[in-house]
This record gives C-alpha cells, sequence and structure tokens, in this order.
C-alpha cells in the first residue's frame, strides 16, 4: 500500500515544468528527494499537498484523493517547510492552544515533551527565535498530532549537527510504526543515506531515479582511469564521466558485473552524494 | 475553523491596542472640538482595517501555505476571514450604539440622527471591504491596499460630485427625503451590505481555489 502515489503528474510554469513523473512514498518507508536548488523537490511536495494546481495526473493518499477526505486525509500529515511559517507575534505555548484547536488528535503532552526536549523556552515569540529553533517548533508541531505521514521539505538545513542527529533519531523513532511514512527532501544527503530506504533524485523537472537506497548504492560504483582505458569500457556500465588534467572518473552500474569483467580496475564505493554529483555534474554516457 | 480565527486573534493583539489608544486620542480630540462622530468614523474604520492587518500578517509568515496542509479547507480560509469581519462590524456596531446612548444622556440630545449617520457609514464602509476583499485575495495584501484606497475614494468623490452638479435646492430635497425616509433606507443599505458580504465571500472563495501557494 502507498501512503502518497502521484500518478503522470505534470506543473508547468513559464520557464520550468515538474514532470511527467510517478512518485510514490510507499507505507513504513523513508523516501529522501534529493536534487539541486529549482530541481523542482518542493514544488513536488506542493503538487503532493494541493498547493499548486496541476496540469495532468492525480494524487492519492492511501488510495484516495485529497478531496475526498481533505480534513481527514491533512489531520494524518505533518509538513515542516524550510523557515517557519507560524505567525511571528504569537508565543510557543499560543501555538500549543491554536494547534490544540486545528487537530483532533493533537497531543498536549507530546507536545510539551518535544518543546522541552528542543529547549524550545515558553515566553519567547516566534519571531525572536532563531532559524534552527524555528525549524524546531515545525518539527515538534507536526510530530506532535500524531501524523502518520511526514512531508518535511529542507528540514534539517537550518540545524547545528547535533540537533539534525537528533532528529534523524526522532525520524527513526517515529518509523517504528509500519504504519508511518516520511517524504524527506534535503541537501545533506549524508542525512538521507543515514535515514532513507529510497532515493529520488530530480534534475530539471524530471525524476532521474527512485531507488532502493541501498541497491542505489551497492550497485553503483566509482571508477579511476586513463582516457584510453575508459574507451575500452563497456558503455552499458557507464552512467557519468567527469574528466580532468590526468584522469576520468567513471559514475559506473552493476558494480560487481562489472568487476568481474574489469578485475584490473578497482571500484571505490559511492556515496548518495557521489551518486547525485555524477548525475548533475558529470558527462553523461 | 475556529482556530483560524483564534489565530487572527491572537496575532492582532498588538493592533489592537494601537488602535484602542488611537480611539483614545481622538475621543479627547472629539470631545474637545465637540464632534464625537469623528471618534465613531475612525473606529470603524481603524476595526475594519484588523482583516487587511491579518491578512497582511498571514502573508509576511507564509501563513496560508501551512495552513492548508492541515485540517482546513479553502473555504475554512475564506469563510474565517468574513466571519471575523462580520463580527468586528457587529461588534462596532453595538459599540457605536453605546456611545451613542452615552454621548446622547449626556448631551441631552436625540438619538435618531447620530445613531442613524454611524450605521449607515458602518454599512459604506462594510460594502467597501466587500469589494476590496475579492482584490486583496487576487492581488495580495500590497497590491490591493491601493485598489482599497480608490475603492474608498471613489463613493466619496461621486457624492461630491453629484451634490456639485445638482443645483442647491435638489440637493436640499434630496437631503428632506432621505431624512423623511432615513430608516427604510438604512434598512436598504444594512440589506445591502449582507447581499454585498454573500457575493463577496462566493467571488473570494473562486479566486482563492485558483491560488497557488
Amino acid at each position: 500500500m502507498e501512503m502518497l502515489e502521484m500518478r503522470g503528474i505534470v506543473k508547468r510554469y513559464n520557464r520550468f515544468t515538474l514532470g511527467p513523473l510517478d512518485f510514490n512514498v510507499p507505507k513504513g518507508a523513508v523516501v529522501g528527494l534529493v536534487g539541486e536548488n529549482g530541481a523542482g523537490k518542493t514544488t513536488l511536495i506542493k503538487a503532493a499537498l494541493g498547493l499548486i494546481t496541476l496540469d495532468e495526473g492525480k494524487v492519492l493518499f492511501e488510495g484516495a484523493p485529497l478531496e475526498d477526505d481533505e480534513a481527514g486525509i491533512k489531520e494524518r500529515l505533518g509538513v515542516v517547510f524550510e523557515g517557519s511559517s507560524f505567525p511571528e507575534e504569537l508565543k510557543i505555548p499560543e501555538i500549543g492552544r491554536l494547534m490544540g484547536a486545528a487537530y483532533r488528535s493533537w497531543d498536549r503532552e507530546a507536545f510539551a515533551k518535544y518543546r522541552e526536549q528542543f529547549g524550545l523556552p515558553e515566553d519567547k515569540k516566534v519571531k525572536e527565535l532563531s532559524k534552527g529553533m524555528r525549524m524546531k517548533l515545525s518539527i515538534a508541531v507536526a510530530l506532535s498530532h500524531r501524523a502518520q505521514f511526514l512531508l518535511l521539505d529542507e528540514a534539517t538545513s537550518g540545524l547545528d549537527p547535533v540537533m539534525r542527529e537528533e532528529l534523524l533519531d526522532i525520524l527513526l523513532d517515529f518509523m517504528q510504526d509500519e504504519n508511518h511514512s516520511v517524504l524527506l527532501s534535503s541537501h545533506i544527503t549524508s542525512d538521507l543515506e543515514r535515514i532513507a530506504d529510497y532515493i529520488a533524485f530530480l534534475k530539471d523537472g524530471e525524476l532521474v531515479f527512485f531507488e532502493n537506497k541501498d541497491d542505489l548504492i551497492y550497485s553503483h560504483g566509482i571508477v579511476r582511469v586513463g582516457r584510453r582505458e575508459l574507451e575500452q569500457i563497456d558503455k552499458e556500465f557507464l552512467v557519468s564521466v567527469r574528466e580532468n588534467a590526468y584522469e576520468c572518473e567513471c559514475l559506473i552500474r552493476n558494480a560487481r558485473q562489472f568487476a568481474g569483467k574489469y578485475p584490473q580496475l578497482a571500484v571505490d564505493r559511492a556515496s548518495v552524494e557521489d551518486i547525485v554529483l555524477f548525475y548533475v555534474r558529470g558527462e553523461r554516457r | 475553523m475556529k482556530a483560524l480565527i483564534w489565530k487572527d486573534l491572537y496575532c492582532m493583539r498588538g493592533f489592537l491596542k494601537q488602535v484602542v489608544a488611537t480611539e483614545a486620542i481622538l475621543l479627547g480630540i472629539g470631545v474637545t472640538l465637540n464632534n464625537p462622530a469623528m471618534i465613531a468614523f475612525a473606529l470603524l474604520f481603524l476595526s475594519l482595517s484588523l482583516i487587511q492587518a491579518s491578512m497582511s500578517v498571514d502573508e509576511k509568515n507564509r501563513w496560508e501555505r501551512y495552513a492548508l496542509t492541515m485540517p482546513f479547507s479553502r473555504r475554512d480560509m475564506v469563510a474565517s476571514k468574513y466571519v471575523l469581519l462580520t463580527a468586528i462590524a457587529v461588534v462596532m456596531g453595538i459599540l457605536l450604539m453605546l456611545l451613542n446612548m452615552v454621548l446622547a444622556a449626556v448631551r441631552g440630545e436625540d438619538l435618531t440622527a447620530t445613531a442613524a449617520a454611524y450605521l449607515a457609514v458602518a454599512a459604506v464602509y462594510l460594502m467597501i471591504y466587500e469589494v476590496s476583499l475579492p482584490f486583496l485575495y487576487k492581488l495580495g495584501v500590497e497590491r490591493g491596499r491601493y485598489v482599497m484606497m480608490g475603492i474608498m475614494v471613489a463613493p466619496v468623490f461621486c457624492v461630491a460630485l453629484i451634490a456639485k452638479c445638482l443645483p442647491p435646492e435638489a440637493s436640499q430635497r434630496a437631503a428632506e427625503l432621505a431624512g423623511a425616509y432615513i430608516w427604510p433606507l438604512l434598512g436598504a443599505a444594512v440589506a445591502a451590505a449582507a447581499v454585498g458580504m454573500y457575493v463577496s465571500y462566493r467571488v473570494s472563495l473562486a479566486i482563492y481555489r485558483k491560488k497557488e501557494f
């Protein structure tokens, strides 16, 4: 069962088009969404949430379109955007009261627990909080109404390493329930590498790949060769090549088969960041 | 929707303090100049502008983008502003009537003329907002504000122009007729404001449904 299903979605702007693409977030999975600035990550999340009107395609939550039960579906969503969206004049307890009036499933105790855990001061207004603190507040709210599906758009980017680590632990804890799902867009690929089950990569509005993270990492590798050796490599293995004055760095697919076919060439492990950088900057083969 | 109204009230506390302070100053000036109508009109104007202020706060904080991920529909978002506008208008109407009664008792004057004037101005202000709100939704608060100023100035300009064009006896006759039929005219104005509220809400909702965040 898919928590989120986007089928054949297309959103056209004057100078940018997202899609056509299919995109799913399975139940019980964390999907990491990566891509350059302007690749369409936020547009995709907005499309999922119905904040923009699609030109084509449809969006389903657990098999039902948002219009079928808008309040019920949104009750189960926890959303964090980059930067806070809370009114700046409000104090944190007031935000708690506001959310209590908005969500049927609002858990005051959970909010108090997260408020304490994140060190969110009771007496300060939102405008007096740092960027990191605002982000923590958004996350505390998202986690305090018993959401089943968290959508986090660049949620970790304003946080210090300690808080990022803490947030990832919280997300892992959230994922203990197999009915929960997370869609997390981030520039920080190491965060995604740590918690994501699937990695989706967007480039210029197109979904370049959507793969199981472990399959992605283990099927790819990096090989360093000279130009002559490069010519001899079977093109089927080559994904992307980056050349410098001395050598060619190649991102290859089917790393195990490649190692069997070219035992004389050393295949290094590719991280998610390496793979993304090769797709963005390398010369596609 | 209750939460959305709560949010607006929380956000407007600061602005509300400013309104009260301004009114206190105007009250002093009004009493000194023996012109209580001035307070009444300013009170109405400032109070109704709370709606515009709340929309400005929403825009600044990108609140709507977030609120639409909460269990609110676009209809809730628009309806909450109209409920608030109506509530402010009703509360201000009651306050003005109370003020009128106090001033009339102190000054020993007839209530009717000033009460009618207050109601008429309240209905006009309300109608100005009813026309303006769809523009604020369509253009955003910053650009919509200019349209709103035009909407406020236009009726005054038209009335002044008509008064200038008409011969003095016709203007006087019109004033006499208005005086004679003041309550039916007021009833019509209030009814027009109520119908206008519904039409304005439907137009705003249609605009808001197409809006992207």
